[in-house]
């Protein structure tokens, strides 16, 4: 009561900033592919660029369809987001979820790519790419193949032709 | 879900992450990989990623004679420390006012157990075995990991990464081996042009001007450029 007091007093311009502020924590509707709605609070959602225009442009009061993404996807994009939006938090600690956050199988880590692609979170598409070219490296032609289910599409002779001219790069 | 890499996915923003030695691999599983992986566009997106990247560490380049194996060997150690064990005794040389050459002195324990190759760990040795550089041991200089070697009127372009060198074509400027002559030559890249150069300039009987000559790895040919007249 005395909170809205000292507002009705003050007059228009004050309550419109706390009408502003109010709006800012406002918690958003994401829903997913398979649709299961997630409510989440802002600051949290708008670490997706695709997500903070749509907010911007005033096109967030209903519920968000995000068409491409499915809810297991869209519930670790939103940990990720959360766990992205104080800043301040310790360096060491922050890089320690995000090492156990992307140990994941191959799968679910193209779901992510795809996800953090459409949906534009930066950090996210970083670590994602950086986690598949770390499972690329170091690793011989055959079990590139192996790994990623390419399918070799050099004739014999071709194949003969590349593995004699970088021989090194299939032996251990 | 499907184990291959979806279309939405950029493969390029995958692939720029990778070490060359990584890349050459990669490009070794399959026609569409092996023709993205060659095309300029890619090879300037992964040589703009690298160069961005704030931890790039420079490393020294050795060049050493191996007496016990009658081989150059050519090894990168780390800037900062490149004789992390301080098995070499560093001395200023003063024999010569003019030049004064930093000498690097092996301690003579060291020498008995292996000499410069004494602590493998502390460096990386670079594969010079394979032509054209098996036996080019002058180094012309370095820019964004390319070598570039000399002997004589040969130079050589190397990428240790990849295991590959070429020769380049021999400079039109040759000199008669009864006149004096001094020769100074550089290397480096051209990030407007996207253009590595080679200049090599050679002093005959000591006249000035020099004669001076350019290689651009684009052009493929040497062209003379016109001398000035520098009093440097």
């Amino acid at each position: 009561a005395i909170q809205s007091s000292r507002f009705s007093c003050v007059g228009f311009p004050l309550a419109y900033i706390f009408l502003a502020c109010k709006k800012k924590s406002m918690a958003l509707k994401l829903k997913s592919s398979d649709n299961k709605i997630f409510e989440v609070e802002e600051l949290v959602a708008v670490q997706s660029e695709t997500i903070k225009s749509l907010v911007e442009d005033g096109c967030a009061n209903n519920v968000i369809p995000l068409p491409n993404v499915d809810s297991k996807t869209l519930e670790l994009v939103l940990d990720w987001c959360k766990n992205h939006v104080d800043v301040k938090l310790d360096e060491e600690k922050l890089k320690e979820y995000e090492d156990k956050f992307i140990e994941v199988d191959l799968a679910v880590l193209y779901d992510l790519l795809m996800a953090a692609n459409y949906l534009n979170i930066k950090d996210l598409l970083n670590r994602a790419s950086q986690k598949v070219a770390d499972m690329l490296k170091g690793k011989k032609p055959e079990q590139i193949r192996e790994t990623f289910n390419i399918v070799n599409d050099f004739s014999p002779e071709e194949e003969e032709e590349i593995r004699k001219e970088n021989l090194w790069a299939f032996e251990e | 879900m499907s184990d291959y890499l979806p279309n939405e996915v950029d493969i390029i923003d995958i692939l720029k992450r990778l070490p060359a030695d990584s890349l050459i691999r990669c490009r070794c599983v399959c026609k569409s990989r092996y023709s993205l992986i060659s095309t300029p566009h890619f090879i300037t997106t992964h040589l703009n990623f690298n160069l961005s990247k704030p931890k790039t560490q420079h490393q020294l380049l050795f060049r050493y004679y191996d007496h016990n194996l009658y081989k150059h060997r050519i090894t990168l150690h780390s800037s900062n420390d490149p004789f992390p064990r301080n098995h070499f005794s560093k001395y200023l040389n003063y024999s010569d006012p003019a030049i004064h050459m930093r000498l690097l002195c092996l301690d003579l324990e060291v020498e008995d157990k292996g000499g410069f190759f004494a602590y493998p760990l502390d460096f990386v040795e670079l594969d010079c075995s394979y032509e054209p550089i098996n036996g080019i041991s002058t180094i012309v200089g370095s820019s964004n990991g390319l070598l570039c070697l000399t002997h004589g009127y040969l130079y050589v372009l190397w990428n240790p990464s990849i295991h590959k060198a070429i020769s380049l074509p021999v400079p039109d400027f040759r000199l008669n081996s009864r006149r004096h002559y001094a020769l100074s030559h550089g290397f480096g890249y051209d990030p407007a042009t996207d253009v590595y150069k080679l200049v090599r300039v050679v002093y005959v009987d000591g006249s000035v001007p020099p004669q001076v000559e350019m290689h651009t790895l684009r052009s493929g040919g040497w062209r003379y450029l016109r001398s000035c007249q520098c009093d440097c």
